[in-house]
């Protein structure tokens, strides 16, 4: 929790809000993943080959030649939304049991990442479709469009979030919604092989290794930046979000003193303001 | 780690006092609640909204499942006049561009756990349509010889062929360059069968 909090005890007594969203932690985390970052490129478009192998054809080659460069973001996008709506579910989970804020801001945290890498993973497989299947997208195709009920359902789930109301209750239904969209994930994940047939989508190449040498590193490499970076969105969202609430509560205090302020003042002979002539 | 903080608002209520909000009292550069919550339901209206039509395309867009070559092969009577996709490895040596009503087209064979079946696609491949590569076919079986083709090179030439104006590559999940049992699987996904 003290990581997400960015509290040092010196500075902060315990269950005080962050002063700010940055700390020595965020900040080496933010620097591994920007050094990651700058390493995967390098890997992605300069040392890793272009996907291309002897064809059946004397001199013919195959594969997806350079448009496989788009794996080494969309595979570990994927991965990581299923991973960042997933924390979100767990998130919403253990709200429901404890009704602990914390959990409810780590869920919203969580979801707010996996929408947009969600959306990275929906973009990167319609820039890689088109010149290789030959088509930006395909309604009937499951793999697809469950990616895409993901993503709105989630979508959905953050604009309930944002509708005007008394926080528990909000807090409270996005929990449910929370919990019940991850049914989603695995249907995502396992369409590919529950549904075949239905799919333009090929199998996933990590689970039965059908890669090797510097593409897997590369593809590897690429899961573990987006996980820094993931984690480093994370830590600042949760902390962006407890302010946010530190915020809130703060006016609505500042709103009711000013009210018993006025009340006060109203009363007759109460103070020199509210004394008549 | 638990709210500790009881609800001020309610609190103040049960103080008697007027909460209800002064219009005068919204914060500069930020919505009132009213829009905002307009705004937030038609957001979520719109997500519930493009779930039901993503699941309705989904579900009545059966033309996706595509049939294997071989199931197409073995169900061409039942499949006779019908629009269908079928997929299969297009064949080595097979490809031969034609012309279909002065169009461009392109015939071929394809194949599947060792069946095959001739095909003449009318309009572009895609650019990555090349044997070896399994692609997903939409079209119509059609008896007969195509027009301005005697014979499918390396095809089974069965008086029967599959007419396409649709097609989409299916790329499989391999990215090893020296796979070992290439040539092999590509064999037995009738890669290399017709010819």
């Amino acid at each position: 929790m003290s990581i997400l909090l960015g509290r040092s005890p010196d500075r902060q007594p315990p269950g005080a809000a962050p002063a700010h969203t940055g700390s020595r932690t965020t900040r080496l985390l933010g620097g591994l993943a920007l050094a990651g970052l700058v390493g995967l490129g390098l890997c992605a478009f300069v040392f890793s080959p272009a996907d291309s192998r002897p064809g059946p054809e004397a001199g013919a080659r195959i594969g997806q030649f350079d448009a496989v460069r788009l794996m080494y973001v969309h595979v570990p996008a994927a991965i990581w939304t299923y991973a960042a709506l997933g924390a979100c579910a767990l998130a919403s989970a253990v709200y429901l049991w404890h009704r602990g804020a914390w959990w409810d801001r780590l869920a919203h945290a969580c979801a707010e990442i996996g929408v947009v890498l969600c959306a990275v993973t929906l973009l990167t497989g319609m820039i890689w479709g088109r010149p290789v299947w030959g088509t930006w997208w395909e309604w009937g195709d499951v793999r697809l469009v469950t990616t895409l009920v993901l993503f709105l359902a989630y979508a959905g789930y953050l604009a309930l979030r944002s509708v005007p109301g008394a926080p528990e209750a909000r807090a409270r239904r996005s929990a449910v919604l929370g919990l019940g969209g991850a049914v989603l994930i695995p249907i995502v994940n396992r369409s590919v092989e529950w549904w075949e047939n239905r799919t333009l989508h090929q199998q996933s190449t990590l689970e039965e290794l059908r890669i090797e040498d510097l593409t897997l590193f590369t593809l590897v490499l690429g899961i573990f930046v987006m996980g820094a970076v993931v984690l480093w969105l994370a830590v600042h969202r949760f902390r962006v979000a407890w302010l946010e609430a530190e915020a809130e509560s703060a006016g609505l205090q500042a709103a009711l003193a000013e009210r018993r302020a006025e009340a006060a003042a109203a009363e007759p002979g109460a103070g020199a303001g509210g004394s008549g002539p | 780690m638990a709210e500790t903080r009881g609800d001020p608002a309610a609190a103040a209520a049960g103080d008697g006092l007027d909460l209800s909000p002064r219009r005068s009292e919204a914060r500069p550069g930020r919505r009132p609640p009213t829009v905002r919550r307009v705004v937030s339901l038609l957001v979520v209206a719109g997500a519930v909204a493009g779930i039901a039509f993503a699941l309705v395309r989904l579900v009545t867009d059966a033309s996706l499942f595509f049939l294997n070559a071989d199931e197409a092969v073995e169900r061409r009577d039942e499949l006779a006049g019908q629009r269908f996709r079928m997929q299969g490895t297009p064949v080595a040596h097979s490809v031969a561009e034609t012309r279909v009503d002065f169009e461009q087209a392109v015939a071929f064979t394809v194949a599947f756990e060792g069946v095959a079946a001739d095909v003449v696609h009318t309009g572009s491949p895609p650019d990555l349509f090349t044997p070896g590569v399994p692609v997903v076919l939409e079209g119509r079986w059609v008896q007969g010889q195509p027009p301005d083709l005697d014979s499918f090179a390396c095809g089974v030439n069965d008086g029967y062929y599959f007419a396409s104006d649709h097609m989409l590559v299916k790329h499989d999940n391999e990215y090893r360059d020296t796979y070992p049992d290439r040539l092999e699987a590509a064999g037995a996904g009738g890669a290399s069968a017709g010819c």
